[in-house]
């Protein structure tokens, strides 16, 4: 794949820093050149997304995961859906959760994939490498508001 | 004074009757007495006081008897012929006395035509002129007022006279002696006309007085009558013979030899005096026929008259016809013969027609009367009912058909008789028998009274008795007519009520229910002991007030009588017939539950309703403790639901950082391990992953129990692919031959679990297969009831003592090193297919393989939610 062009920007939400470690590590094998921002909880994700507007730095991707300290994901989730820029960035929940009622809800909001965090290594570079074969490679999104999009 | 008399007859009745009764009771009851006899005499000798008693009476019997010289007892006079027939004998006993009294006043003046009419007859005698005016004083008198006493003593003092008169002079002739009684009153020169002794009154004459005297004398002698009557008769036929011989110009006739003659005017005072006598008394003896109102009164009363005068006319002519020399006396006894014939012909033929027409009708009144006996004794062999007469006055008892079968017998059997029903009697209801009859006698008050029969078979019956008395036109009771009626069956069917209305009493008084019925006007009828308890009002002071003012709650009373008048008004009842809870008023005040059933029952033209109350205070407790447990355990539930989610995110995040970290260092780190470091490492990561099994099933095996089953019809064999697909890459890499049963039945069940059930149960045939070329078999078969599925192997087997350990959670037959697991499987596997109501087992032999079946019902299984929903539902019903 071309790896000449600018980093693919995905913004990681998730407070676990041995989660952020291994999401880090498994994006880092993946094909795609990427740029990783970790925000380690709800509130520190709003404020990069609704912060940076004018700015040139809005992911193109965004990892969410559901249970956070001071704004929760589900909010966060919401609230980028309820925006009417933000809600074409395609959300992917990835969460220890596999209660039912997440999955609903989140799709309810509006999330485009939700998917269970695997323990296996193995399994979770699996998830991420297909995550990103189908989200940047595959996909095609609607052109970012701002730069840093897919070319 | 007629008053007086009666009143003494009656007595004498009464006493007759009480003496028949106080016989009967004596000769029927030996049996109470005889005990007594034998233990003291004192007892005796009153037993022998009472029998003195009849005798007093036993003369009044007799009477009876005698009474029967009434010859004709049921004759009823015609009231009109009495009235005139009593005028008659006064006028005529005032005749004779007018014609004695002018005879002698003849006598005294010494004039011919008072003394003898005409010169050529014989002269009335003055002996005999006062016998004339002495018996006809005695004959007025008599028919005027036979009841008073001085006026009584004077006539029959008349009487007496005049039979003496007669009798003296009888004796005369007889004896030829002269007691010279003749020349008493007034003398008579020797060689009168026609006379044998001056003064002295004809022998015929003298029999007439007596016969006269002595009738007069026992005219009210009751047994006399007759005798009264035919003395009469003889005398009147003596008269009627000299008078005879006076038309006929006969002179043997009444001149009788050389004896004295009876005067004319003699002859004509004995006839009037006879028939006076006959005719004041006509009510009684010989002559009751003749005035009677029956067809014999009529013949007599047409017949005698004809009998007497025609021959006496026929005679007459005849003699005129021969003294006039006329024809012969051929021809005299020809008129006689031919005029007889025709006359009396004529008569009988008269006589007959009206006898016919009477004897028609009277058949016919017959018939009717057989008619209505028939129906009458159908009535009673119907209705059981005998009945009986008793004629007070000749003790004589009739039975009626029934009577006799209701005693037992069969008519004719016995002599009816007061002492035969009496004997029949059950011995301990004869007393109140008797007394009931004696007072009826006594008081005319008419009885009815239960007792027992027994039957001379033995059977005992239960009777009623009625009855009364029937007085005569003078007050005086006759006859005693009383029934008799079986009444077993009706009793019967009593005793049969009254057991059964015990019963159904005893029934209500135990329930532990409280029982209540109301009338339609909702005052209380009924209120059983357990009502007592429920509402603590006592019978006595619940039955009579309303309902609503009892046990009602205020608030509710006014729809309770909305209601009830609703249903009497309408026969809409929503609240009748069917198990209601509402609010009761107890005694003190409290409220509280209660759940009943009204029912209303008809009852003639209004209603009863009748309820079945029931205390439900300790049930509303215990459903609202169940409910308040359920909405406890539901919050549980809930609760440990996030609890487990949690614990199972909290636990699977540090597994998923322990196995990446581990495999981090093995990659990272790999040329600074040596070999048994790269294993640590691993043994690190692969425990990991373990117990991240380990987490979900768990957690599945838990949420199984907690959830309800999402049932649906499912085709099981498209299932059991979907498994295989899913297990294809194990079931590849052991070579495994998988056989599933395309014709496996739609089955209702939650598809994801049984899923999970067969993918445990194929995944474990095959794990634990050894064989080189491992087979699955998946099967089933149903019968009506269930359907069993099987999953069958050629695996390792199991021994029959792990049979049921299998199934308990982490429960391992095998070292992990043999083969890998979690042990939950098999849990989940049981507890899946108990919640779908069906059943788990395993059966095999070790080495040879396994088969592992279960079943689930036809029907869906009942869930705990569900109850909860049918049981909401079926309240709002």
């Amino acid at each position: 794949m071309e790896s000449t062009l600018a980093p693919f920007r995905i913004l990681l939400v998730e407070d676990n820093p041995n989660d952020i470690e291994i999401t880090r590590r498994a994006l880092a094998k993946g094909q795609v050149k990427n740029e990783l921002t970790v925000a380690r909880d709800g509130q520190e994700a709003l404020d990069i997304l609704f912060g940076s507007r004018s700015e040139t730095s809005l992911p193109g991707l965004i990892l969410l995961d559901l249970n956070l300290p001071r704004v929760d994901g589900r909010e966060v989730l919401s609230r980028i859906k309820g925006d009417p820029e933000l809600r074409r960035i395609p959300v992917i929940v990835l969460t220890t959760s596999t209660r039912e009622e997440d999955v609903v809800r989140s799709y309810d909001l509006g999330v485009n994939t939700f998917i269970s965090k695997p323990v296996r290594f193995e399994d979770f570079i699996k998830v991420v490498t297909a995550i990103q074969e189908y989200w940047i490679l595959i996909a095609t999104l609607p052109p970012a508001t701002a730069s840093g999009g897919v070319a | 004074m007629a008053e007086t008399e009666s009143r003494v007859k009656r007595m004498t009745y009464l006493e007759h009757a009480a003496a028949i009764l106080e016989r009967s009771r004596v000769s029927t009851t030996p049996v109470q007495q005889e005990p007594a006899d034998e233990s003291n005499g004192s007892s005796q000798t009153s037993s022998r006081a009472t029998n003195k008693h009849p005798p007093a009476s036993g003369d009044r019997v007799s009477v009876t008897l005698w009474e029967r010289f009434d010859l004709f007892p049921f004759v009823t006079p015609n009231p009109r012929l009495v009235l005139a027939l009593q005028s008659f004998a006064k006028g005529a006993g005032l005749a004779v006395s007018l014609a004695g009294a002018l005879v002698l006043a003849g006598w005294a003046l010494d004039l011919t035509v008072v003394k003898s009419i005409s010169s050529g007859f014989v002269s009335m005698k003055p002996n005999v002129a006062m016998a004339f005016v002495l018996s006809g004083v005695t004959l007025h008198l008599l028919s005027t007022d036979p009841t008073n006493g001085h006026l009584r003593f004077v006539a029959l003092a008349s009487a007496f006279v005049v039979a003496v008169i007669g009798f003296l002079t009888l004796s005369e002739y007889l004896y030829g002696w002269n007691l010279n009684i003749d020349h008493l009153l007034f003398s008579e020169p020797a060689g009168a006309l026609g006379t044998s002794a001056p003064a002295r009154m004809a022998p015929t004459s003298a029999l007439c007085l007596f016969l006269i005297g002595v009738s007069l004398l026992v005219l009210d002698v009751r047994r006399c009558y007759p005798v009264a009557q035919l003395l009469t008769i003889v005398a009147a036929l003596v008269s009627l013979t000299a008078f005879i011989g006076y038309v006929y110009g006969v002179g043997s006739l009444y001149a009788g030899g050389s004896s004295t003659a009876m005067a004319l005017h003699s002859t004509l005072c004995f006839l009037l005096l006879s028939s006076g006598i006959l005719l004041t008394r006509q009510d009684h003896g010989l002559l009751a026929i003749v005035t009677s109102d029956a067809a014999g009164g009529v013949m007599a009363r047409r017949l005698l008259p004809a009998a007497i005068l025609i021959p006496l006319l026929l005679g007459w002519v005849t003699v005129l016809d021969e003294e006039a020399g006329l024809h012969g006396p051929a021809f005299g006894v020809f008129l006689v013969v031919i005029w007889s014939i025709v006359s009396f012909a004529a008569l009988t033929w008269w006589n007959s027609g009206s006898l016919y027409r009477l004897d028609v009708e009277r058949q016919r009144a017959q018939d009717e009367l057989n008619k209505g006996q028939a129906q009458l004794a159908e009535a009673q062999r119907i209705a059981h009912v005998g009945s009986a007469e008793w004629d007070i006055v000749t003790n004589a008892v009739t039975w009626s058909d029934e009577m006799f079968r209701v005693c037992g017998y069969e008519p004719g059997d016995v002599q009816p008789g007061y002492e035969v029903f009496l004997q029949r009697v059950h011995p301990d209801d004869r007393t109140q028998v008797e007394q009931n009859i004696a007072r009826t006698l006594r008081s005319g008050d008419p009885f009815a009274f239960d007792y027992r029969i027994v039957r001379p078979d033995g059977a005992i019956r239960m009777a009623h008795g009625e009855g009364k008395v029937v007085h005569n036109d003078e007050g005086e009771p006759v006859r005693l007519l009383g029934t008799a009626q079986d009444i077993t069956e009706r009793k019967q069917i009593e005793y049969a009520l009254r057991q059964n209305e015990m019963r159904t009493r005893s029934i209500i008084d135990t329930a532990n229910d409280a029982f209540v019925a109301i009338d339609a006007g909702d005052v209380i009828k009924d209120w059983n002991p357990q009502a007592e308890l429920t509402f603590g009002w006592k019978r006595e002071e619940a039955v009579g007030r309303t309902l609503a003012d009892t046990v009602i709650p205020p608030g509710h009373r006014e729809a309770h009588l909305e209601g009830l008048h609703r249903f009497v008004l309408t026969g809409e009842g929503p609240m009748l017939n069917r198990r209601v809870e509402l609010e009761g008023l107890h005694k003190d005040g409290h409220l509280f539950p209660i759940e009943m059933t009204i029912s209303p029952i008809r009852w003639g033209r209004s209603h009863i309703f009748s309820a079945f109350v029931r205390d439900i205070t300790e049930r509303k407790q215990a459903e609202e403790a169940l409910a308040h447990q359920t909405r406890e355990l539901t919050r549980i539930n809930s609760e440990l639901e996030d609890f487990t989610h949690s614990v199972s995110h909290d636990l699977k995040e540090p597994l998923r950082g322990i196995e990446a970290f581990a495999g981090f260092i093995a990659e990272d780190y790999a040329d600074k391990l040596d070999e048994q470091g790269q294993g640590y490492v691993n043994v690190l990561r692969e425990s990991a992953v373990r117990m991240k099994d380990l987490i979900d099933d768990l957690l599945q095996l838990s949420r199984i129990g907690r959830t309800r089953l999402d049932q649906a019809p499912v085709g099981v064999s498209s299932l059991v692919q979907d498994v295989s697909l899913e297990l294809s890459f194990a079931l590849q890499e052991k070579r495994v031959e998988l056989f599933i049963d395309p014709d496996m039945p739609t089955v209702p069940c939650d598809r994801a679990r049984i899923r999970e059930v067969f993918k445990n149960l194929i995944s474990n045939a095959v794990k634990y297969n050894d064989k080189p070329q491992p087979k699955i078999e998946v099967g089933c078969r149903s019968d009506n009831r269930v359907f069993t599925f099987a999953v069958r192997d050629n695996g390792i087997g199991i021994a029959p003592e792990y049979y049921e350990k299998i199934f308990k959670i982490f429960q391992r037959l095998h070292h992990r090193e043999e083969y890998e697991g979690t042990g939950v499987g098999l849990a989940i596997c049981k507890k899946v297919v108990e919640a779908h109501g069906g059943r788990i087992w395993v059966e095999s032999a070790p080495g040879e393989g396994t088969t592992f079946l279960f079943t689930i019902p036809r029907t869906a299984a009942r869930q705990p939610g569900q109850e909860e929903q049918d049981g909401k539902y079926a309240r709002a019903v």
